[in-house]
């Protein structure tokens, strides 16, 4: 069988690339400066102590367009070099024995320079042959080779002319920029021949910096007062780095993006999926030597070596949160008064860290906001609710009775509630709902029984057609008549009643049988208040067309007191009874 | 009370599918429907329809997409069409789970289906495909083939499932229909990694053990179980797939089948999604029946739920099904699956 090979067409592949590979084209000067590192790495493999150093410069003159020059005195190319790596297009010049050292993908990078040129002169000379070679290569892939007489230093030099229309990538402020940007960490001086030279590149990173170095450069970059700097190394992937604290709260779902180098050159300031995601409390500037990125460069292959850094990150993260929690109590304090969700997350899948944070950690409770400490103080026993509408039953009546309930239907919360006695071994957490409840309200005794027997048995046939108990009991406040309380099933069935007045017909009959089917109808109850003046006097009353409308009243009222929407037969109930009471009170 | 409403959403927004996302939306709804106007009624509910589907609790979007799907007949402004056929599509995906309801019912709500999706400029690509899973659950063969060969052969469209489900939904169809390599081969990009989504490849994973064991492949159903066991542990939403986990432990592992048991039968138990609570006490049940007296005995089940409430409870659902439906798959199932688990059993343990 014949084998071929089929022709790539290069411009369309430059197209490709500037279009959807590079997010922007400016990388063009990464690669130019990336090739220049790998190829001073490469020449300090052979000569330990040969210094590197990286050159730009400028040309420009009216009528013409700009060309930029720079120059590297890394290892150079051999004749032969040339014609291998430069005639194919995306093949690297490093073998992969040694990828672990360099970076770049010659050609590759190269091949970005066409997004913003029409032809690059590159000459070089090569360690290894005393031979000066100049490649010109056009964006269409044709390229022509010559050695010429003039000698030169070991290294290799690119001119690089702008195409029309990209003439604002080649000014010396944007250069100077764009360097800066990506280089401003490599281990070699990059330097920007003007009228005078100019060091493009810092001398110190930000992962050799103190805490109080590290945060103000912070501030100077992002120009944002972090909370706290907290130094970050991961072995596996050779990382390095300062995960900064964010001094306001983010949203769990936001993006989480890092600025990360790799081998020291910028890869990309929006690089996710390095931290673990719990560090959303976080953002990061780090050095990674042993990640691979991918080929946008922007992001790393979600391999086993990825997760295994992100989790040595995280765990240099925590560490640090324990070590705050006992040395520095008022900074622990601040970070989780702003990014509690975030340590509330991390609390529950760590016991270790749990027990540390638990009393600090904030919860909505019957008495307002109150960190775990103080709600310990109230009782031994935790009272909590699973969901928001349970809270809401009940939460005011609980704190009429000077009880702390918590209100467990946020993230997290019912987990880190129920690990409690883990650590506190003398209390106890409890799952309440609205009728386990009001079961605690006080019985009453058997005389009063007999004084509220008429009136329980006539609203218990009032309320009937609502799916709807009547009790009586004393409890706290004495100013609330009646408290309407249900269960998650009582709940839905009222949800699926109100939605099949609305519905069309198909879904209202396929509502009524996904209810229909179910085992046990739920009831909500109505607890009307003994010690309540108010029904105190109604019981007395033997007037029982009044009282079956004060019955229908003061349903309608709870109802509306817990929030409940009110169903269309509730509504009428309301109008109807309004009406009545107007009535009577302009008849008398 | 806007801004509570606000707030609320904001919350779900951060939340992981599952209760507590379930529970703020439903606050939310009920600050709307008490407080505020249709626009914020409608959008809660369209929330809620999306967090409960992913959620496992399927009956609580049908009731929330039955409100929105009237208002939005009424006010078509309020919705663009594709996003309401979007949430149509689910909730009829997830109405198949409910064979307590009439067949009739939910044939008829197909028709309107196909029906929306035709008039809002879609094609019946999804319509087909849930025609076929219709035909499967009800076990009639030749249904699925005509659907399947439909469903396939139909251009897919913007409401169809993703790249990775479209696969998943035909290995699991070959797989129905006892077409093991043809199956393994339509898998082959998922299991080698190269497509996925929130679903995929767990349940190819767990679509693929009782055939591969059947073909005395036991080893790579080891390995697919495991894959599919670290997807979906402590995962909101894959009670479905975990039966399949389940059935395969029963078979392979009794004792890990009975940890499994007892971490699961709560979310069994509480599940609305009538055929999912069906299909996991089947495989409950078998295992206890398996079990000597003394062991079943040691099984921990939630409050006061006792075993022979269990299979009384699932053979009331076998017959309500089986009438819903004028079927008797669902009777027989419970036989057809003890004997097998039982079968297979003897085999790999």
């Amino acid at each position: 069988m014949d084998q071929f090979h089929f022709k790539v067409n290069l411009k369309g592949m430059i197209d490709l690339l500037s279009n959807h590979l590079y997010s922007t084209p400016q990388v063009f000067v990464r690669e130019l400066i990336q090739n220049a590192v790998d190829a001073i790495t490469a020449r300090q493999k052979i000569e330990a102590s040969h210094q590197g150093k990286i050159g730009l410069e400028l040309f420009s003159s009216p009528g013409t367009l700009p060309t930029l020059y720079i120059e590297d005195n890394g290892i150079g190319l051999t004749e032969e070099e040339v014609h291998h790596f430069l005639a194919q297009i995306g093949q690297t010049s490093k073998n992969r024995a040694e990828d672990q050292d360099f970076i770049g993908r010659f050609g590759v990078g190269l091949l970005s320079c066409f997004i913003v040129s029409d032809e690059i002169v590159l000459l070089t000379r090569s360690a290894k042959e005393n031979k000066t070679i100049e490649w010109r290569g056009k964006p269409d892939g044709s390229y022509t080779i010559q050695v010429l007489e003039q000698e030169m230093e070991t290294g290799t030099k690119i001119y690089l002319q702008s195409k029309r229309g990209f003439e604002s990538y080649f000014t010396k402020e944007k250069i100077q920029e764009m360097v800066r940007h990506y280089g401003e960490f490599l281990p070699f001086p990059i330097h920007f021949y003007d009228d005078k030279p100019i060091r493009l590149n810092s001398d110190k990173t930000p992962w050799e910096m103190t805490t109080e170095e590290a945060l103000s450069y912070g501030k100077k970059k992002m120009q944002i007062d972090y909370l706290d700097a907290i130094p970050l190394y991961s072995p596996a992937g050779d990382a390095n780095g300062v995960a900064y604290i964010l001094p306001y709260s983010i949203r769990i779902n936001a993006k989480k993006q890092h600025l990360v180098y790799v081998k020291q050159m910028l890869l990309s300031e929006k690089v996710e999926g390095i931290l673990p995601d719990w560090a959303f409390f976080v953002t990061s500037i780090l050095n990674v030597n042993l990640l691979k990125p991918t080929a946008s460069r922007e992001e790393f292959s979600n391999d086993e070596r990825l997760k295994l850094v992100q989790q040595e990150l995280g765990e240099c993260i925590k560490r640090y949160l324990i070590q705050l929690s006992k040395t520095n109590v008022n900074q622990f304090k601040k970070i989780i008064e702003i990014h509690y969700e975030s340590l509330k997350f991390l609390a529950q899948e760590d016991d270790e860290l749990y027990t540390l944070f638990i009393d600090w950690l904030p919860f909505n409770t019957s008495f307002g906001r109150l960190a775990m400490k103080e709600i310990r103080e109230y009782s031994n026993t935790i009272l909590y609710t699973s969901n928001m509408d349970e809270f809401r039953q009940i939460h005011q009546v609980a704190k009429a009775q000077s009880i702390c309930v918590v209100n467990g239907s946020y993230m997290y919360d019912t987990e880190l509630l129920r690990k409690l006695p883990n650590v506190f071994t003398d209390y106890k957490v409890k799952h309440i709902n609205s009728s386990s409840f009001m079961y605690n309200f006080t019985e009453l005794s058997l005389e009063d029984r007999r004084k509220a027997y008429d009136f329980i048995e006539l609203a218990n046939k009032v309320l009937q057609p609502y799916q709807c108990t009547a009790e009586m009991r004393n409890y706290q406040p004495d100013d609330l008549p009646a408290l309407y309380t249900t269960n998650e099933e009582a709940l839905f069935i009222r949800t699926t009643e109100q939605t099949k007045e609305k519905a069309n017909d198909l879904f209202s009959s396929i509502i009524t049988q996904l209810t229909n089917n179910k085992i046990k109808p739920s009831f909500a109850q109505l607890c009307f208040n003994f010690q309540n003046p108010t029904i105190q006097k109604v019981i007395q009353s033997t007037n029982t067309s009044l009282n079956e409308l004060i019955v229908e009243m003061l349903y309608v009222q709870a109802l509306l007191l817990g929030n409940y929407p009110l169903k269309k037969q509730e509504f009428q109930l309301l109008n109807k009874g309004l009406i009545s009471f107007i009535e009577r009170g302009l008849g008398e | 009370m806007i801004e509570k409403f606000e707030d609320l959403l904001e919350q779900s927004y951060d939340a992981p599918h599952g209760k507590v996302k379930i529970g703020i939306l439903e606050e939310a709804i009920r600050i709307a429907d008490v407080h505020l106007g249709p626009e914020e009624q409608f959008d809660a509910r369209m929330l809620l329809v999306d967090t409960a589907i992913f959620s496992g609790h399927g009956e609580k979007a049908i009731v929330a997409f039955a409100w929105c799907l009237a208002y939005y007949d009424k006010h078509p402004e309020m919705a663009n069409d594709h996003q309401m056929m979007w949430n149509y599509k689910w909730v009829a995906d997830r109405l198949l789970l409910f064979p307590d309801i009439e067949l009739a019912k939910v044939e008829a709500t197909l028709e309107d289906l196909r029906k929306r999706f035709i008039q809002s400029g879609h094609g019946p690509h999804y319509y087909y495909y849930l025609k076929h899973v219709l035909a499967m659950n009800l076990e009639k063969t030749e249904e699925v083939k005509h659907y399947y060969e439909k469903w396939i052969a139909e251009p897919s469209d913007s409401l169809s499932d993703c790249h990775a489900c479209t696969l998943a939904n035909k290995t699991q169809t070959l797989l129905y229909l006892g077409k093991l390599e043809e199956a393994l081969d339509v898998a082959q990009p998922i299991l080698a990694g190269k497509v996925f989504c929130h679903s995929v490849p767990h349940r190819t994973y767990a679509d693929l053990l009782l055939p591969l064991l059947k073909a005395d492949r036991k080893a790579e159903a080891d390995t697919y179980y495991q894959k599919c066991y670290e997807l979906i542990y402590n995962q909101t939403g894959f009670l479905d797939t975990s039966i399949k986990l389940f059935t395969y432990l029963a078979i392979t592992d009794t004792p890990k089948a009975v940890s499994f048991l007892e971490k699961y039968f709560k979310d069994a138990y509480e599940t609305d999604e009538s055929i999912v609570k069906f299909d996991f006490y089947i495989v409950a049940t078998t295992i206890w029946d398996i079990l000597e007296e003394q062991d079943s005995k040691t099984i921990q089940l939630p409050d006061s739920v006792k075993i022979e409430d269990i299979k009384q409870e699932m053979g009331r659902l076998a017959t309500l099904f089986d009438e819903q439906n004028q079927t008797n798959v669902y009777t027989n199932k419970i036989k057809r699956v003890q004997t097998e688990i039982q079968g297979l059993q003897k085999i790999f343990q």
